[in-house]
Order: structure tokens, then sequence, then C-alpha cells
């Protein structure tokens, strides 16, 4: 039988953090702080400061500001979270974002017109400033001047456990294909959501992690709420934003009013807090016959909002506080290739609904704990499963600015909690036969012969179960049974995966935890039968008090999913449906 | 397929637009000092490595034919 340094270089820490995207990066900054003696390893497919999305995103960050929380929670708890949100958490949340600014702005982070901060909402007092979108530079210098270690290039595809306790993970280098063996007291989980692959939206998410945990037998909820969509266009492919106030179908109709929405479908959606009607009023559209559907660029009025000045700059500059050199390069150079991107030069341009995903599952408790002992999470990777967004995939709807937020102070949360385990823990013992069988199952689509299935056909296909409105956005029994066994058609084909080097075999691992996640999507939203929030049915239009209060659990059971009802404690709970 | 075009007369050999790209699409010649294309099929046109370079040396070609999922109603194979 091999040893362990056979199989792999091994390496040992005490808090192994998965993912250095800005929720990495401030998960092991804050266990450093928490704890300078202990050993902090962050490890990711990217490299430090550029690695995951915050540089990529619009650099909005949105707090609650001091006495302003309990209206957020009730708001958010009747207009967004449709009252499956934890309004334990979504409280504590509201408490703790201005905490988070000024231990962030500790870490190098400057905050660009805090003290002028835009109303980020017609009605509650959510208030927005902004961040340079090399965010992660400063962040990275500060891990380091803290003795954070980083690992780059390297995917971690596998937990490893000892009986029920984590104690590692097992991953390899994208550049080399050298396996590696990290033994670890605890594990922060910070390695993003699910996008699926289908619209760009610079999204690193492929669901490793996500499927990663599920494998170690962490639970999940609320995954039926993981197809979150952005509108589009169909000419270069990119963000159409503020599209959604502007649409009109072919017949020339305004059609981001229908008068014949159904009324209670109007209520449970939430209206703008959502967002998620669009995409349906655009399927409806197409499907009576009033397709294609365009944005009417004259009526967009995202340009000269306070968010689009500060992202877009199409009217000019933003305003003089809220000059930021990297961002505004960063846009500028987006907005030149989409506007390069556009086949004509007319007013309408054409415009569809694009899944952005943002399925975000893994469970978290108020600590940011796992169900599994040592392993903790932080950042998008448990936006939905953390409960406190309740029934839309984060930001959450088209709420912008809590993303960062969410990212930042979680990684606080979890790495806290994990730092604190990690002191009175010992690095546990991890068996070479359980690598050596991982390393067998991870290799295995480089040996197999060249017939195989290829991932950029499980990628392509992927796209097509998830995208479509029909079976991911407005959903209905038939149609999701129908989405489904198309997910257990290619989930069949896996075993057949084939890879050519090891970039390509990380594609195929992102390839394994796409297809879990769609099963995952699939299985609970056939599961939830009424709408509610981003869950939309045209078979259940009106939200179910009495039987749906309940968080869907998934979690492996013997190889199978295995889906159970976790009821809220509404009794508790201050906000209850009218 | 987008296509990434590099200036080595205007590279500087930082290795900047390696370290940018977070989807391992371009690798880096530690010999010539240089950087390689190696997966443009994977590039998502973010530019981030366009604007990341200090000398203007790397540009994305972006293709906007690229397939597209069906957006609303399933095709089925
Ligand atoms: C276009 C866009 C605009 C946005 N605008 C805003 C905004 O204005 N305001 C706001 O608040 N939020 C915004 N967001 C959201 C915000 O950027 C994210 O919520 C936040 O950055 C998430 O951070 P994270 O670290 O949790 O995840 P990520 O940034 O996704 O980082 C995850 C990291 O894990 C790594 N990883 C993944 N799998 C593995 C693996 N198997 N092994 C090793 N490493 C792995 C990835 O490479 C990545 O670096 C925007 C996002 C996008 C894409």
């Amino acid at each position: 039988m091999a040893t362990l340094e056979q199989l792999g270089t091994v390496v040992e820490t005490d808090l192994l953090v998965v993912g250095f995207g800005i929720s990495g990066l401030a998960a092991a900054i804050t266990a450093k702080e928490e704890n300078a003696g202990l050993k902090v390893l962050a490890v990711d497919k990217g490299c430090v400061g550029y690695a995951g999305k915050a540089n990529k995103g619009g650099g909005h960050v949105a707090f609650i500001p001091e006495g302003a929380e309990e209206l957020y929670v009730e708001y958010h708890t009747r207009n967004c979270g449709d009252y499956l949100n934890d309004q334990d958490l979504i409280r504590k949340y509201a408490h703790s974002t201005v905490k988070t600014m000024d231990r962030w702005a500790s870490w190098g982070v400057n905050f660009i017109g805090r003290e002028h901060a835009g109303q980020a909402h017609a009605v509650i007092p959510w208030k927005v400033c902004i961040v340079d979108n090399d965010i992660m530079i400063p962040m990275a210098k500060t891990a380091r001047k803290l003795g954070v270690e980083f690992r780059e290039k390297i995917t971690i595809t596998d937990l490893l456990k000892e009986g029920d306790k984590v104690v590692g993970a097992f991953g390899f280098s994208l550049l080399t294909g050298e396996t590696y063996i990290f033994k670890a007291k605890a594990v922060v989980m910070a390695c993003g959501d699910q996008n699926f692959r289908i619209m760009r939206m610079w999204n690193s998410g492929r669901g490793d992690g996500i499927a990663a945990a599920y494998r170690a037998g962490a639970k999940m909820r609320n995954a039926e709420f993981g197809s979150f969509m952005n509108i589009m266009s169909a000419e270069h492919k990119l963000v159409a934003y503020g599209a959604e106030d502007a649409l009109v179908n072919a017949k020339g109709e305004n059609c981001s009013e229908r008068a014949d929405l159904d009324p209670s479908l109007k209520s449970v959606v939430g209206g703008v807090d959502l967002g998620g009607s669009q995409s349906v009023l655009m399927y409806l559209e197409v499907r009576d016959g009033k397709g294609p559907i365009f944005e009417d660029t004259t009526k967009n009025g995202f340009p000269t909002s306070f968010v689009g000045r500060n992202l877009c700059n199409l009217t000019g500059p933003p305003d003089p506080p809220f000059r930021r050199p990297t961002s505004e390069k960063f846009w500028a150079r987006i907005m030149e290739k989409k506007h390069a991107g556009y086949r004509n030069e007319g007013t309408l341009k054409e415009v569809i609904p694009g899944v952005v995903g943002e399925f975000s599952p893994l469970y978290v408790d108020h600590d940011y704990a796992t169900s599994v002992t040592g392993l903790f999470a932080s950042g998008d990777i448990c936006g939905c499963g953390g409960g406190w967004a309740g029934a839309v995939p984060t930001p959450p709807g088209r709420n912008r600015g809590s993303g960062l937020m969410h990212a930042v102070m979680t990684a606080i949360f979890a790495a806290t909690t994990a730092a604190k385990y990690a002191a009175a823990a010992s690095l546990g013992n991890v068996d070479a036969d359980q690598v050596a069988k991982l390393k067998e199952e991870t290799y295995a689509p480089l040996k197999r012969m060249k017939q195989g299935t290829t991932t950029h056909e499980v990628v392509r296909e992927i796209g097509e179960i998830m995208q479509p409105v029909a079976y991911s956005g407005y959903k209905s029994e038939e149609r999701l049974k129908e989405a489904l066994d198309r997910v257990l058609v290619l989930k069949a084909k896996l075993p057949n995966l084939v890879a050519k080097d090891p970039h390509d075999l990380s594609s195929a691992n992102e390839c394994r935890s796409m297809v879990l996640c769609a099963e995952m999507f699939y299985r609970t939203s056939i599961e939830r039968k009424e709408s509610r929030g981003w869950h939309m049915r045209e078979d259940y239009k009106t939200r179910d008090d009495k039987n749906g209060a309940n968080w869907i659990v998934v979690q492996d059971k013997g190889g199978e999913m295995n889906l159970t009802l976790d009821p809220l404690p509404m009794d508790r709970y201050k906000y209850k449906p009218e | 397929m987008n296509v990434i075009k590099v200036d080595d007369e205007k590279c500087v050999g930082c290795k900047t637009c390696y370290k940018a790209c977070w989807l391992d699409v371009i690798r880096w010649n530690e010999e010539t000092k240089r950087p390689v294309i190696a997966y443009a099929e994977d590039c998502v046109e973010c530019n981030f490595c366009e604007i990341s370079c200090p000398t203007d040396a790397i540009f994305v070609n972006v293709d906007y034919t690229r397939q597209f999922p069906s957006p609303y109603i399933p095709r089925v194979n």
C-alpha cells in the first residue's frame, strides 16, 4: 500500500482556506488576527489578489445605517425573503454591516463616498458606497504581512475525513497535475457558488466546493432558489443593465408590466426587489408568439442613476467623490467591447434572459459552521444555505451591493469560529487508502480512451438544461421532471468523461460539480409545490403558508440524494405572513 | 472563439496578465518571459489581462457569434 507521501505532496497547516477570492482573503486575515500563532494556508485555482469575482464586479457596498436595522429586517422579510429567511440571522447581518466595514477598512480598503453614501433603495434607508476593483490587492498584502501562506493554481476536488470529522483536502495542480494532500485542523470553504458556466458575469463559481462538501456529508438548503437570471444582449451576450425596465415586444408593446400576469404571481415575485418576474414576462411573451424582446435604450434610466453613473460612465465621469481608476478602466473597456458587439445602430436592442445561477446551498449555522465537524464556510458558497436572505438567490435579487458585504462579513464570522476550533483541535489522521481511492477516481478522465464524453459537451448540455426559462425560471412539474431526466442522462455519462491535460481535468471535476448541482436544483424545485420568492411555479401560483414554511434540506445518504423538510420556527419569528 | 493577441515587443515580461487570468487561459513561459495563450476557448472576455497590462501589450478579440443555450424554450437534441 502506498504511503501518503508516495501519493502526492503532503502539506500541513492549522487552518486551510479553500478559495482566496475576497471571502477567502478576509477569512485568512481574520484567522490570523484572531490567533497570530495559527498556521493559515489559502489555496485557489487562480492567483493571489486576482482570483474570484470581486475585482470584476460593480464594487458597490451596501450597508444598513445604525438605527435602521429593524426596518431593513422587516422590509427584507416581507418583500425579498418571502418569509423563508432566517430572521435571527438577517438581524445579525443588519447589525454587522457597519462593524464589518470598519474592520475591512483596517485591511487597506478604501470605501469611496462612505460619508456621502447614495440611497440604494426607494423605501428603506439602505446606503451604498463603492470600492475600486483592485480591492483584493491591499487585502492580499495585509494577509501576507500577517503571515498567511498561499498556494496558487491548485484545485481542491474533495475533502478528507477521519470518521465524521474533516481533516484536510485533496487537490491537484492545474499546471503540472501533481497531487496535493492538505492536512488541516479546520477547513473554511470560501470557493464560491455555482453559475453553470452560462452567462458571462465573470463568475468562477462551478460548485466544486458545494459538491465536495456534499460528498463529505454536509447539509444543503434552499437549493431550489439557485437560478438567478440577468438580462443580457442577444448580440454581444453581455449584461444589459437596466433593460428590465425598458422591455418592448416584437409588436412594439411595452412589456415590462403585463396586465394579464396572474395577480397572485405578481405579489409573490416581489416586484422590483426581486426582478425574477422579468425573465418570466419575457418568456410568456415569446411563448405567446410576441417575441423577440427588445430593450428600448431610449427608455433605460440606468445610465443616469446613482449606480449606473458610477458603473458604466455612459453619461460622463462619475460624481467627484466616486472616482475609481481601476474600475473606470475595467468598465470602460467592457462598454467599448459591448458597443463593438452590436450588429445594428438602432435604439431597439434584442435582449434575452441569461442564467447567472448564484446557486449557493451549503448550509451553515449562525457562526458559519457547516453540519460537518471541522468544516466552516463563508461568502457566496453559502449565500442561500445560510438562510439569511430567504427565498431568493443572493445578491439578493436585483438589490445590488450585498455580495461583497456578505462575503467579508461571513468570512469574519466563519474564520473566528474556525480559528477557535483549530486552536483546540489536533491534526487528524489522513487515511492513505481514502486518498488512493480519490486519486484513482479524480484522475480517471486522463486515462480513458479518447472516444468518451468531452468536458465541452457536458458544459454545452448543462447550459441547455439550466438556461431555458421554461425549466429553471418559470417552473412546472412536467417541465421540471423533463429537465431532471436530462440531468440524469448527463450524470450517467460522467463515468465516460475524458480529459486531455490537468487544465481539462479540472474542467472534468467542474462538470461533475455542475451535474450534481443541477440535480439538486431540480429535485428540490419539484419538491417545493408553491410559488415563493424566486421560485415561481406555473402549476402552484401562490405561496402556501401552511405547507411551504419549511426549508428543504438535502443530504447524501449512501449515494442517494435525500430530501427532508426542516420547519421554520415561525412562532418565534417577529414577522409573519399577513 | 476569442482570439487573444500578445505583442511580444511591447511586453515587458511582468507576468501580470498571467496572474490576472482567473480561468487559466493564459500560461507563462519562464524561459522567454512571455505569456502563452494556452486555453483561448475558455476565455470569457472579462478583459482583466488587458486592463492590467502596464504596456497595452495584450488584446482580447471577442467572438460575438459564440453559441448560447436556448433562452426560453428547451432545445432538445
Ligand atoms: C459582474 C459582477 C458584478 C458584481 N457586482 C457587485 C457589486 O457591485 N456589489 C457587491 O456587493 N457584489 C457584487 N458582485 C458579487 C460579489 O463580487 C461576490 O458576491 C463576491 O465577490 C463573492 O466572493 P467569494 O470570495 O465568496 O467568491 P468568489 O469571488 O467566487 O471566489 C471564489 C474563489 O474560489 C476559487 N475556487 C473555486 N473552486 C475552487 C476549487 N475547487 N479549488 C480551489 N479554489 C477554488 C475561485 O477560483 C475563486 O477565486 C458582483 C459579481 C459579479 C460577477
